[in-house]
């Protein structure tokens, strides 16, 4: 246990026992004032039980060791078979001891001998002698008493307050920013411009402090790699790198499950045992790579492996058989079956093979705001690749209004604004269109989508946005202004309903849906056939 | 997905704890709590299919105690596993008394956690489909 914890926990050890330390150091200097503090004194000795059980748990023994024996002669204190007066100086030497051990931790990981102090405690728990009187030495009292606090350990949820009062204070930047044009008085402008700006920079500051290297969560496989490999009678050797790379907490959290379950299935299906390897002509050992990356919006993680890759052919039967695809299926089509639930693997193990995990996988991905993909070569082996943009809480939007309602368009997705006639819509095929420089742009109408009637309109206006080549005009009521947002996170009721991607608060009070571009595009479709059948 | 709850007012060992289990037990959720309140809020609102206890607490020295037995009043069947330490024989009948599956001794050994921890889910798991 020791051997494997030691580097991985260490650091969450040493904060925590720095914390513990300095908590029995100012209990006992409040216990000194005041002997009858039961409360101080079971607080130094709440502090030495924790500490004691993770040094154990760590295997550093002297300070256990230690530990227990300061819990001894607190004990007897409580039981008032020893006096205060007779305990303070060892104590205060015990939490010296365990401070100047922490800071040696800090730098290797050989403890300082404690025995002497060991041997001491002893005696006054055996005799009632105590065999130090005197404080330590002057110089050691004042240079530890001006020593410098580097770091300090902040809860998750107080960062969490922080970051919604930088974002309580964005949107009132952003009502400022709409006075600031309204008003237009130089002084005025500049104020908020710089106001403008620190705030952005705290809010920055604020998202950095929460960033945590996503190594935190490769080191957890090497274990679960390790052991699933035995399991399956397999060699695997896992490989990581990138872990330097940082990402939100929370992102972070929902990534590590996803993870989890791409590197189950690579031992579980990917992975060949030692002698189908040879017989491939592949060393029996095979090969599982975490490897993250940056690029300046997103972070990409890799989860590959060198198996025998995805069975495209038997993929491509199964979803015959089963009516998924037609025979002109890509491969690209057919590999992202396994996202829908496909699965070839003729049983299903404890650990994996029940199809769905995938498309578990790709919603968790999707929920962040991330792509799956994957791609495969046979006997080569599979890749897995997530990639999750990293937290933009800012946007620019355009504001629409469709009957009473008002609605979002990122503006990075938005091509064109077009106001065209009643009579420019066709019917193309199988979906309303209009025709712009020579080109079918498909329809869909707010409206329809949300249940709501289509107003005639002489004049239409329509915001033309892209998704890669694919164009779609989206037909609303009218235009308003373009803004620059925070984006909030959307409820869960609202999370299922596919056509969003947050909410904005307004300086109003009122909250803006913003649309999901990309699924507005696979509804088009979808949505013309029903106002088809609507008017028949 | 099997709800675990972590009780310990050392966040270290409630780190090492989470990564084993999360490491070795699939399809688990793991949360944690550093104090008797928001434990028993995580308690009530979350009904985890086990909880992991750590005997001695902050507040008062024994609010482990306290918190199982609030525990055990408010739901006779949760499933329980202490977390204790040595030389705490007295503390340790109390619990069995009060209903507690098993005890874990720190410094814990990690196969001896996991075991206990797996089978106390499957039991859930046989008495849920059963």
């Amino acid at each position: 246990m020791a051997d494997n914890i030691f580097s991985k926990h260490k650091e969450a050890y040493l904060r925590e026992a720095h914390a513990l330390v300095e908590k029995m150091n100012a209990a006992l200097l409040q216990l000194e004032k005041n002997p009858q503090d039961k409360e101080s004194l079971q607080e130094i000795f709440r502090a030495a039980h924790t500490m004691k059980s993770n040094s154990a748990m760590m295997n550093y023994h002297q300070s256990a060791d230690l530990c227990h024996l300061l819990e001894d002669i607190l004990d007897a204190l409580r039981n008032n078979q020893l006096v205060l007066n007779q305990c303070t100086e060892i104590l205060f030497a015990g939490i010296d001891f365990l401070k100047a051990n922490l800071k040696k931790l800090d730098h290797d990981n050989a403890e300082l001998d404690a025995s002497v102090l060991i041997d001491q405690a002893k005696v006054l728990l055996s005799s009632g002698q105590s065999l130090i009187k005197q404080p330590q030495t002057e110089k050691k009292a004042v240079s530890a008493a001006v020593e410098k606090i580097h770091s300090i350990e902040v809860k998750v949820e107080r960062l969490d307050t922080l970051m919604k009062l930088a974002e309580e204070l964005l949107v009132n930047r952003l009502k400022l920013d709409l006075l600031r044009d309204t008003i237009n008085h130089p002084e005025l402008t500049a104020t908020v411009d710089t106001l403008s700006r620190v705030v952005m920079d705290m809010q920055y500051n604020i998202m950095q402090i929460r960033l945590l290297p996503i190594g935190i969560v490769f080191e957890r496989f090497f274990r679960m790699v390790r052991d699933l490999a035995k399991l399956q009678h397999k060699e695997v050797q896992l490989e990581v790198e990138g872990g330097d790379i940082e990402l939100d907490r929370t992102l972070l959290d929902e990534i590590a499950e996803s993870l989890a379950h791409l590197i189950r299935n690579a031992i579980d299906h990917g992975l060949e045992t030692p002698a189908e390897r040879k017989k491939a002509g592949k060393k029996p050992q095979g090969t599982l790579r975490l490897v993250a990356k940056r690029s300046k919006e997103s972070v990409t993680i890799e989860v590959s492996d060198d198996g025998q890759g995805l069975d495209l052919k038997e993929i491509k039967q199964v979803a015959m058989r089963n009516n998924l695809i037609d025979s002109h299926a890509t491969p690209e089509d057919l590999r992202n079956l396994i996202f829908e639930g496909l699965t070839t693997t003729k049983e299903v193990t404890q650990i994996s093979g029940r199809g769905l995990g995938l498309g578990i996988v790709k919603q968790k991905i999707e929920s962040i705001s991330g792509v799956i993909w994957v791609e495969s070569k046979e006997e080569k082996g599979t890749q897995f690749f997530i990639k999750i943009p990293l937290t933009l809480a800012v946007i620019k939007v355009l504001f629409v209004k469709v009957g009473e309602r008002i609605y979002a368009v990122p503006l990075d997705n938005i091509e064109r604004l077009l106001t065209v006639s009643a009579g420019d819509f066709k019917g193309i095929l199988e979906y309303e269109a209009i025709v712009y420089a020579n080109d079918d742009i498909p329809i869909t109408h707010l409206a329809t989508l949300f249940n709501e009637t289509v107003a005639p309109n002489e004049r239409q206006q329509v915001v033309v946005v892209k998704n890669g080549d694919d164009r779609l005009g989206i037909a609303v009521d009218q235009l308003l202004t373009t803004q620059e947002v925070v984006i909030k996170p959307l409820g869960k009721i609202i999370k299922s309903n596919r056509f969003f991607s947050g909410s904005v608060l307004l300086g109003s009070g009122e909250v803006v849906l913003i649309l999901d571009v990309a699924h507005l595009f696979l509804s088009k479709r979808i949505n013309y056939a029903r106002r088809k059948s609507d008017a028949s | 997905m099997k709800q675990i709850l972590i009780v310990d007012d050392s966040s270290f060992m409630r780190e090492i704890l989470k990564d084993l289990l999360l490491t070795n037990i699939p399809n688990i959720k793991v949360n944690e709590a550093d104090s008797k309140k928001t434990a028993l809020e995580i308690l009530e609102k979350m009904k985890p299919d086990l909880t992991l206890l750590d005997i001695v607490m902050k507040e008062s020295e024994l609010e482990g105690l306290d918190i199982l037995k609030e525990l055990k009043q408010m739901h006779p069947k949760a499933n329980v596993i202490m977390l204790t330490s040595i030389g705490q024989t007295a503390i340790i009948e109390k619990c069995r008394k009060l209903g507690v599956l098993h005890y874990i001794q720190k410094p814990f050994d990690r196969d001896d956690v996991l075991k206990n921890v797996s089978k106390v889910l499957l039991d859930e798991k046989t008495k849920q489909e059963g």
